[in-house]
């Protein structure tokens, strides 16, 4: 095996055929099912929950039969079921476990829950200026921001809504409790976040608390935390009646109660002096739904980067992240980057028009280059190719004719983004310390154990060619199981593109070590912990120093045409140039780009989710419309070589880059062809209506 | 609980329906899909189930010199398909749903299920499409506006059926169709536009303007249409529908949109249809 072989995926036979089992296919002796008794306000003090009388085969699950009534996630404030008071509508209240589905839905159409009804709070607008709201808040300097000399001033504003990760499988998991020892099955990101939530919401100790994971038909980052939740409440009826509960939501219940992309709304103040930026104020405000979350890590991403791809000598970022009674947002591909670089390339866009510049040549006047300094004050160690990558999108996209030929209702534009690999800062090092193992057994076949799991992403063959390729070994040589917590090491949860640049390097290490005692006729075990690179500074209470281990970086061109009566958009093409260190596989990489794009193109101008009240409206696969392929443009993709030095063969992070730049190149076409400004997302017919003609 | 009943005739239908409420199930992509309550639990059917989509008798397109005869449990697929029907009748149904939908979706179950969003009502109500309702005690012929009372509406007695749908041929030569959903497949309707019109050297003859999924029922107006074949006046045209629009704000669209956009389409669509030849 050579790492520049082109391989066909080690998943997609099994979920081909059919053959694959997800958990709804799994059987389990004894199986009893859980259907979740829910909120139906968005705030409010439980009065009182009556249950019907007379059924037999009907358990009730909830707070109390919880040891410690707390979801374990950064905090502990989720509580595992609501007690007393509920903050959402769709908080979970119970679960109503039986073997007969027919006979719990009886059961439960005669649940009758009283409630004390409360005012709750649905906007950032309502919270703003509250602090009983704030759920975190940041605000970092770089340079001086307060002594500015300037002579003009460009300040908007842009907000950005609901997006939702809509994998393909819906939130699953089963509960199994047997001769002491809870096990956990089903769809996940992150079976050790799983296996530390259990351990703090149970009395039992960690060798008694077991998570697998079963194949996962996608996640995007909505079974990083989720499942958390969900695996809490099993294990406690799984324990309570001493047999497998499963728990698998239906369609619309995963999508008007289960996690979705906060929205959002930043202002971007540039000062300028002479037509050069010489400070920028930045301002993020995020709705993070009734409990914390990952909101705050959320916010934090999306301050960290927020001078993109430019270097801005004096600058000021802020964020908020606000307490509200809508659905809880969290963890999803782009992580805080999709809102912030929306607003920050928007804002781009509309200055160079402000200032009769070419947006391309508007950029490359601020492009950071090694040696430069982050909107966190850390100096990018790495190599940076931006003017390269410009040139390699003007060529690709024959940009400078179509930006010249301005054909009516045409428009083309541009966006430039950086996305940091891996965890945060030193969150690498004193957070996660990853761990991964190889075991080389008898007959010379090499086990990979680490807890990053498959989820259609291509972990499974990526992490094995690096393996196979540092041996020289056949790939078929290579064993990965999906993780067992009773198995594997704790080699972080598989989230913040992480899988390929950490784990993979992790692995890259272990399997050099490996590699000089593969003629051992015995089994050989190796194991490899993270080292923090001696590069890296970081003041996390100040979030100053080297932000990330390493960038990547994306150039995107869109193409769009609008019909002048209906205003719906086409997005004919994408263009994108990336630099994501050396791809290790390319077929996964594509993957990644034309998923991220189709995501993106969602994101960009079509997936519109709202709330109600609280109540999410577009909770179907009918009313929440995400790309058809006849709505895909044809893609035009390249990559640049940019070898990383601590990455497997040089790989960084490659998954969620590839979304975070196709709203805003598609924004920004949208603009070119309007000459309308867009300052919210998804830009619809229905906005862009409201913009021209009112 | 509910009993299901898959009677072998139509006669046997009538006769079942007749004696016990049912609901008629013909491909049951509406029906089905909203009597859902859990996966892998029962649908919530209150009443007991009828299947009359495998009945022959209920299937078929014909054509004789005055009208196309559709019957009702024909597929939206089969329209799609038929080298009976003319391409006007065909075209909105082609872009109904996906291809596993149209397989199995009806053409009686699109207009007894009488969605705001259902895409056939435009194209049978401008061509004053006739329904011919069955039951036990005999047969009776209404028009499609009298049929449809409202959204999900319709005065379908509890006995009858739609046996079949019948399109009068107008010797229509041109039309327009446009459907405008938030995607380009797979995808219900925030507005649509339906036109069929006949031209005959040069000299408009008949001409049919529907707007569909706007307000609660499509919206036409025979008497403006008579006016404008005299007078040609597109925006005293115009006038008389806007006055007629009573669409809502939706998670599919708003009413500003709907409204404008209409507008905008049947102006755009009546225009190029004046200028073709002149
Ligand atoms: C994914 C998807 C996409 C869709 N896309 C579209 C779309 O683009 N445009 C659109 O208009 N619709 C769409 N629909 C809705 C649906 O497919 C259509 O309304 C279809 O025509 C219904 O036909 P059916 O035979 O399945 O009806 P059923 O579900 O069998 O019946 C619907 C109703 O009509 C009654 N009924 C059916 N046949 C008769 C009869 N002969 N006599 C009396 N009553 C009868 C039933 O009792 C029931 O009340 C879509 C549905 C799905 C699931």
């Amino acid at each position: 095996m050579n790492i520049s072989d082109r391989i066909n995926r080690i998943d997609s036979k099994e979920k081909i055929n059919g053959q694959g089992k997800y958990i709804e296919d799994i059987q389990f002796e004894n199986l009893h099912f859980a259907r979740t008794l829910r909120s139906t306000i968005p705030k409010g003090k439980i009065v009182g929950v009556k249950y019907p009388e007379g059924y037999e085969g009907i358990c009730i699950v909830d707070a109390r039969d919880v040891y410690r009534n707390q979801v374990h996630m950064i905090d502990n404030e989720m509580p595992v079921f609501a007690d007393e008071k509920v903050s959402y509508i769709g908080e979970p209240i119970a679960l109503i476990v039986g073997k007969d589905k027919n006979n719990i839905i009886r059961f439960m159409n005669q649940i009758e829950v009283y409630y004390e009804e409360e005012h709750g709070i649905f906007s950032i607008d309502e919270c703003r200026g509250k602090t009983e709201q704030i759920i975190s808040s940041h605000r970092f300097d770089k340079g001086n921001i307060d002594s500015l000399d300037y002579d003009d001033v460009f300040e908007r504003e842009y907000t950005t809504g609901y997006q939702e990760q809509l994998y393909m499988e819906k939130q699953g998991l089963v509960g199994d409790f047997c001769e002491g020892i809870v096990t956990i099955y089903g769809s996940m990101q992150c079976p050790y976040y799983i296996k530390n939530a259990l351990l703090h919401c149970m009395d039992l100790p960690s060798d008694q608390i077991r998570v697998v994971q079963a194949l996962t038909g996608g996640a995007f980052g909505g079974k990083e935390e989720y499942p958390s939740l969900m695996a809490c409440q099993v294990a406690a009826a799984a324990q309570k009646i001493g047999a497998p509960v499963r728990l698998v939501f239906d369609r619309r219940e995963d999508m008007t109660y289960t996690t979705k992309r906060h929205p959002s709304r930043s202002i971007i103040k540039s000062y300028l002096k002479k037509g050069r930026i010489v400070g920028m104020e930045y301002f993020i405000e995020l709705d993070g739904g009734p409990y914390a979350g990952l909101t705050d890590v959320v916010l934090q991403r999306a301050l960290l980067t927020m001078t993109g791809c430019y270097s801005i000598e004096n600058f000021r970022a802020e964020g908020i992240s606000y307490r509200t009674n809508n659905i809880f947002t969290g963890a999803f591909r782009g992580f805080g980057g999709p809102q912030s670089m929306f607003a920050l390339e928007q804002h781009i866009n509309q200055l160079a028009k402000h200032l009769k510049i070419d947006p391309m040549a508007f950029r490359r006047e601020y492009f950071v280059k090694q040696g430069d300094y982050s909107a966190t004050s850390g100096q990018f160690h790495e190599e940076i190719f931006l003017d390269q990558m410009a040139d390699q999108l003007q060529l690709l996209s024959g940009y400078q004719d179509k930006i010249n030929r301005k054909l009516p209702n045409h428009g083309i534009g541009i966006s430039f983004i950086p996305h940091g690999g891996g965890f945060t800062g030193d969150g690498e090092a004193n957070h996660i310390k990853g761990v991964v193992k190889l075991v080389k057994d008898k007959e010379g076949y090499v086990s990979i154990l680490v807890s990053s799991v498959e989820m259609g992403q291509g972990a499974k063959t990526v992490l094995s060619k690096i393996v196979a390729s540092v041996l020289a070994i056949d790939i078929h040589r290579i064993i990965y199981h999906n993780p067992d917590t009773f198995i594997v090491p704790d080699s972080g949860p598989t989230v913040a593109s992480r899988t390929t640049m950490v784990v993979g390097n992790l692995l890259y290490r272990a399997a050099q070590k490996l590699k000089k005692q593969m003629d051992c006729l015995d089994e050989v075990v190796v194991e490899e912990h993270y080292i923090h690179p001696d590069y890296m500074v970081w003041d996390q209470d100040k979030l100053k120093g080297n932000a990330y281990l390493s960038y990547s970086w994306s150039a995107v061109a869109a193409e769009v045409i609008i019909d002048p009566l209906t205003y719906e958009i086409t997005c004919t093409d994408i263009y994108g140039v990336y630099d994501v260190g050396t791809p290790i596989d390319k077929s996964a990489l594509l993957g990644q780009i034309h998923g991220g794009i189709a995501q993106g193109l969602g994101y960009g101008m079509m997936e519109v989710m709202t709330s109600n009240q609280g109540l999410i409206q577009h909770n179907s696969f009918s009313s929440y419309t995400v790309p058809t392929m006849s709505d895909m443009p044809i893609i035009h993709s390249e990559c640049l070589m940019n070898p990383y030095q601590d990455g497997p063969f040089g790989a960084k992070a490659a998954g969620e880059l590839t979304l975070v730049g196709v709203a805003p190149a598609i924004a920004a076409a949208v603009e070119d062809a309007l000459g309308f400004e867009m300052n919210h997302l998804p830009i619809t017919p229905e906005l862009i209506a409201e913009v021209v003609l009112k | 609980m509910f009993e299901s009943f898959r009677p072998n005739s139509l006669k046997d239908l009538l006769t079942l329906i007749d004696g016990r409420e049912c609901y008629k199930f013909a491909g049951g992509t509406d029906l089905y899909i909203r009597k859902r309550q859990w996966q892998g639990a029962e649908r919530k059917f209150d009443k007991d189930v009828a299947f009359i989509g495998h009945l022959d008798e209920l299937r078929g397109i014909e054509r004789d010199g005055y009208a196309f005869h559709i019957k009702a449990c024909t597929t939206q697929n089969d329209v799609v398909n038929s080298s009976i029907l003319p391409e006007y009748i065909r075209v909105p149904y082609r872009l109904m749903g996906n291809p596993a939908i149209r397989n199995t979706a009806t053409v009686g179950g699109n207009i007894a299920n009488a969605a705001q969003v259902a895409d056939s009502l435009p194209i049978l109500y401008a061509t004053d499409a006739l329904l011919l309702l069955k039951s036990i005690l005999g047969s009776r012929i209404v028009r499609i506006q009298d049929f449809i009372v409202g959204k999900y509406r319709t005065n379908l007695a509890k006995n009858e059926i739609i046996e079949e749908v019948i399109v009068p041929d107008g010797n229509f030569n041109g039309y327009a169709y446009r459907k405008i959903g938030s995607r380009k497949a797979s995808i219900l309707s925030k507005l649509s536009i339906f036109i069929v019109y006949r031209k005959e050297n040069q000299i408009l003859e008949d001409v049919r303007v529907c707007i569909g999924a706007v307000n609660e029922i499509p919206i036409r107006s025979p008497e403006a249409e008579k006016i404008f074949l005299k007078n040609h006046d597109i925006e005293a045209f115009l006038l008389h529908l806007k006055k007629m629009f009573d669409a809502e704000t939706d998670k599919r669209s708003t009413k500003f949109y709907r409204e404008e956009v209409s507008i905008r389409l049947v102006r755009h669509f009546l225009e190029k249809i004046l200028e073709d030849g002149e």
